[in-house]
């Protein structure tokens, strides 16, 4: 069928001092040809861990998966070698990062990057890559990509080389694109313009898109699907609509309920209490308890599993198990 | 409206330029970057005024010049009538505060909070240790920290507290003006909204004044009374909010909110994008800054600035659709 990438119950940690870091602690999720998954959370969640071990890019020194499958094309990822890696990322897999200045090498120029993409997985002729280079330019919207084949990266704007890496990570068409805040170091008239590029190739070539972000609006613009992370779990995955519609977990409602609008005026906004908990593995409780309006004492004696709603719609929250759900939100 | 306000601070004419050196040799000055061309406006007493604008629109630079830390090219502030700058009263130094966007580096590490907060009484002010630590304890209480952080090290604390403790050093001297540059951008969302109402929590029990500077339109949004948009040094539109955003007349403006992505599903809208880059600073584009992304740009707008003019009461704006220069 068409499902692309199946990820079930992954761990990463990172040992840290004699701690260790539970980044990622028992992640599963999907994702279709064709349709966007976004993960959000706040800074330290584990976003950008989820991605880096889907495509094999964790720091060695200190990182680890503990456990866990992510399959793709029935085959297990997390077990290939470093040789069937380097056919699969960058070809299969791709990736789009936040700062276009530190992925980009800076003593080469933009084409020939663009063209060494190309080139590692396909047998080319020197002429057809230089096409092939100039096509994928004008694809990604960089105006007069023949005089730009021989810019290097530093001249050239944020928002052209953040056009320059989408090159890049599409240059063999590949079936998944993973991009880790692909917008946030740029200035919001041109993160619009990349937002929609990155829309229309997506569409264009049905590839499978994870957009990571911290941005609930730009996730809200662009999945199908979201997924929200808290302290290196998924507390709440769903459909776009319902997530922003009907949010269930205590932490999403109090997320939507802080960012400021600029549909309506609220004088005060709803402020989470508290902020992001440094946990240790192992985690014996509900991650968010801490912060939440809502905990009572189950909620310290053990995590809460992802309990599954209408529509496929997700929350770890023991709010969910209880019969009636007659928790109307107050801060409503 | 603003006529029975008072006025706290006043810029006028400024003009800021850095030399852009090029040539190892003999250092050629090979031009200026403009970061602040001709801008004028005033800041009134209790309000908010927000600032938005993208890299390069001359923010950080404004907000520098109006703390004294850089001198204009041409042009002045002035704080209650007196000019700011080298020479600047001793008033004027303890009522005018800054608050940075990083709440990280702008903490020095080696001093615990105690020091942090105490500092800029010492530097500025010759009360007693008694008298010292009763303002620390009391701002302490008003920013929603512990006691028990007096004696802890910055690095001790989350990004949200250390913006707090930031807060605390620039209020401990009890100032009327506070310019807060991108205040909550290093913050992650759920502490945005604590600090978002901390800020006007403090406004009212302590009567402060804000310049308020972000590139979020929604955070800007949400705190100000007026707002001014800036786009390559130039004040493009400036207004009070409802009006800025309830009746939006630059085509800037009106690109900038069509540009953001709205945290609602359901309003996933047809956009005005821009096309093109913003230009440099160094080789800014003749006539109107924007003319060169401007969806409704005419031949005067690429010859010739249009000037910042009331087009409505209290409703600047600097566009030659308003001036009477341009077809409509
Ligand atoms: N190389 C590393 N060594 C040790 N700890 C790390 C490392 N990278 C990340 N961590 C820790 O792992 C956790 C998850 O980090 P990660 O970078 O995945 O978060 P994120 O959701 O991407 O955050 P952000 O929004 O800030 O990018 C955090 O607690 C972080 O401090
Ligand atoms: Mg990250």
């Amino acid at each position: 069928m068409n499902m692309l990438l199946s990820v079930r119950n992954l761990k990463t940690y990172y040992r840290s001092g004699s701690s260790v870091v539970p980044a990622v602690d028992g992640v599963s999720f999907h994702l279709r040809k064709g349709e966007v998954l976004g993960i959000v959370g706040e800074s330290g969640c584990g976003k950008s861990t989820v991605a880096r071990s889907l495509i094999n890019l964790l720091d060695k020194s200190n990182a680890r998966i503990e456990g866990g499958e992510v399959l793709f094309h029935g085959e297990d990822l997390m077990k290939q070698s470093r040789k069937a890696w380097s056919r699969i990322r960058g070809k299969k897999i791709s990736m789009i990062f936040q700062n276009p200045q530190s992925a980009l090498n800076p003593v080469y120029t933009v084409g020939d990057q663009i063209a060494e993409a190309l080139t590692v997985h396909q047998k080319m002729s020197r002429k057809e890559a230089r096409d092939r280079v100039v096509e994928l330019l004008k694809l990604v919207g960089i105006p007069e990509p023949e005089s730009r084949l021989t810019n290097y990266p530093h001249e050239m704007s944020g928002g052209m080389q953040q056009r320059a890496m989408i090159a890049i990570a599409l240059a063999c068409h590949p079936e998944i694109v993973i991009a880790d805040e692909p917008t946030t170091a740029l200035d919001v008239t041109i993160q619009a313009q990349i937002l929609a590029l990155m829309d229309r190739i997506r569409a264009q070539f049905q590839m499978g898109m994870i957009l990571i972000s911290h941005n609930m609006g730009i996730v809200a613009e662009m999945c199908d699907r979201i997924m929200v992370m808290y302290g290196g779990v998924v507390v709440e995955e769903g459909e776009t609509a319902a997530i922003f519609a009907a949010p269930s977990h205590p932490y999403t409602k109090g997320l939507l309920a802080s960012i400021p609008s600029l549909d309506e005026d609220r004088d005060t906004l709803y402020a989470i209490p508290g902020s992001v908990p440094r946990l240790t593995a192992p985690v014996g409780h509900c991650r968010f308890a801490g912060r939440c309006a809502y905990a009572k004492s189950k909620c310290w004696e053990s995590e809460p599993p992802l309990i599954e709603g209408e529509n496929g719609h997700r929350s770890r929250c023991w709010l969910m198990e209880a019969p009636d759900r007659g928790h109307d939100d107050e801060r409503e | 409206m603003n006529e029975n306000k008072e006025v706290l601070a006043e810029v006028k004419n400024l003009r800021k330029s850095f030399p852009v050196n090029k040539g190892m040799l003999w250092r050629r000055r090979s031009g200026a970057v403009r970061a602040i061309n001709d801008v004028s406006f005033n800041i009134y007493k209790g309000e908010t005024l927000g600032l938005i604008g993208e890299s390069g629109c001359g923010k950080t630079t404004l907000s520098r010049i109006m703390m004294g830390l850089t001198d204009a090219t041409e042009g002045e502030v002035l704080y209650k009538g007196q000019q700011v700058g080298a020479g600047a009263p001793s008033a004027f130094r303890k009522e005018v505060q800054m608050i940075f966007q990083d709440p990280y580096s702008s903490l020095d590490p080696r001093m615990n909070i105690r020091r942090i907060i105490e500092e800029p009484m010492r530097i500025h002010t010759k009360l007693s240790a008694r008298q010292k630590l009763d303002r620390i304890l009391f701002i302490l209480e008003k920013i929603g920290l512990d006691e028990d952080a007096l004696e802890r090290f910055p690095h001790e604390f989350s990004g949200g507290q250390r913006q707090r403790i930031g807060i605390a050093r620039a209020l401990v001297l009890q100032p009327e003006l506070l310019i807060c540059d991108e205040p909550v951008s290093a913050l992650d969302m759920s502490v945005q909204a604590q600090i978002l109402n901390l800020f006007k929590q403090l406004q009212q029990e302590m009567k402060l004044t804000y310049l308020f500077i972000s590139h979020d339109m929604s955070v800007v949004k949400h705190v100000s009374d007026r707002v001014m948009v800036m786009y390559l040094g130039r004040i493009m539109e400036l207004a009070p909010k409802r009006k800025l955003f309830g009746n939006t007349l630059h085509p800037y403006t009106s690109a900038l909110m069509s540009a953001i992505p709205l945290p609602n599903p359901e309003l996933r809208r047809a956009r005005t994008l821009l096309e093109g880059d913003l230009p440099s600073p160094l080789n800014p584009p003749a006539g109107c800054p924007f003319q060169t992304r401007c969806p409704k740009a005419q031949a005067v707008c690429r010859t010739r600035m249009p000037a910042l003019q009331e087009a409505e009461k209290d409703h600047f704006v600097a566009c030659h659709l308003y001036s009477g220069e341009a077809g409509a």
